[in-house]
């Protein structure tokens, strides 16, 4: 793969935005964190750290939704974005455009099981699960207030 | 079968039972509410796409968050889980737009 270039595994398409709701900081965006409401990954959860601490692509990772808001769970729309919105109310949908991702230490894999709805950001190489949550937290100023 | 909703699964159940809890914890402010909407993330991808559909189509109508102290409607029903009545019937799938959500996804 050539340096600097975005992997994406298992392509069923190439999803140029992703999703993802999350909880405003004070600064207006996503607050960082081990919770499936900030940006960072519950561990273990959505990632396995092996033996030595290390994690890898394919292993899980952070939980997005590909090319539409709408394709959020409803219970992760935030209350008020659609009549079956469920989410906290007073969290934000976000948005990632995929070109952020480029030259980083992360790759998108959509889920093989549901590749038009859910997708991962995850490690694109093995390392540290530091190094992983660092590159997620250096994603921060790239996410867009896409709701409200 | 649950009036309102054409067809039920097990998991649809489940998702819709956690839902339900999951709002009325919410409504209190209580921390556990996120524990729950975490645990409905596996079963919302574990959903057909039709159960995904129709639950994205919903106009929620939940009376017992509304008006009502939800903490008086828990007393009430004699506790969380057990003594509530299911979320379906809590919720109007509409119909108008049935195609829509479905259309989202093969368009995408």
């Amino acid at each position: 793969m050539p340096q600097g270039a975005v992997r994406l595994t298992e392509v069923a398409y190439t999803p140029s935005v992703l999703f993802r709701s999350m909880s405003p900081d004070t600064d207006g965006l996503p607050r960082l964190g081990r919770s499936r409401r900030n940006l960072g990954v519950v561990v273990p959860g959505d990632i396995e750290p092996d033996a030595s601490g290390e994690v890898a692509g394919g292993r899980g990772g952070l939980s997005v939704s590909p090319c539409s808001m709408s394709k959020l769970p409803p219970h992760r729309q935030p209350r008020g974005m659609r009549p079956s919105s469920t989410g906290r109310r007073g969290d934000c949908v976000y948005s990632l455009d995929l070109e952020a991702l480029t030259g980083s230490l992360l790759s998108v894999r959509p889920d093989p099981e549901n590749p038009w709805i859910h997708a991962l950001i995850e490690p694109s190489k093995t390392m540290t699960l530091h190094d992983y949550e660092s590159a997620l937290s250096g994603t921060r100023s790239e996410w867009k207030r896409a709701w409200p | 079968m649950e009036k309102g909703l054409a067809m039920t699964s097990p998991r649809l159940e489940a998702y819709l039972d956690l839902e339900r809890s999951m709002l009325a914890l919410d409504e209190l402010s209580d921390p556990l509410a996120d524990k729950l909407r975490d645990a409905m993330d596996p079963i919302w991808y574990a959903l057909t796409d039709e159960e995904r559909a129709m639950l994205s189509r919903r106009e929620l109508q939940p009376p017992a968050l509304r008006g009502t102290s939800v903490a008086k409607v828990l007393r009430a029903e004699g506790g969380l889980l057990p003594g509530l009545p299911s979320l379906t019937t809590l919720v109007e799938p509409r119909t108008t737009s049935g195609t829509s959500f479905r259309a989202d996804l093969r368009a995408a």
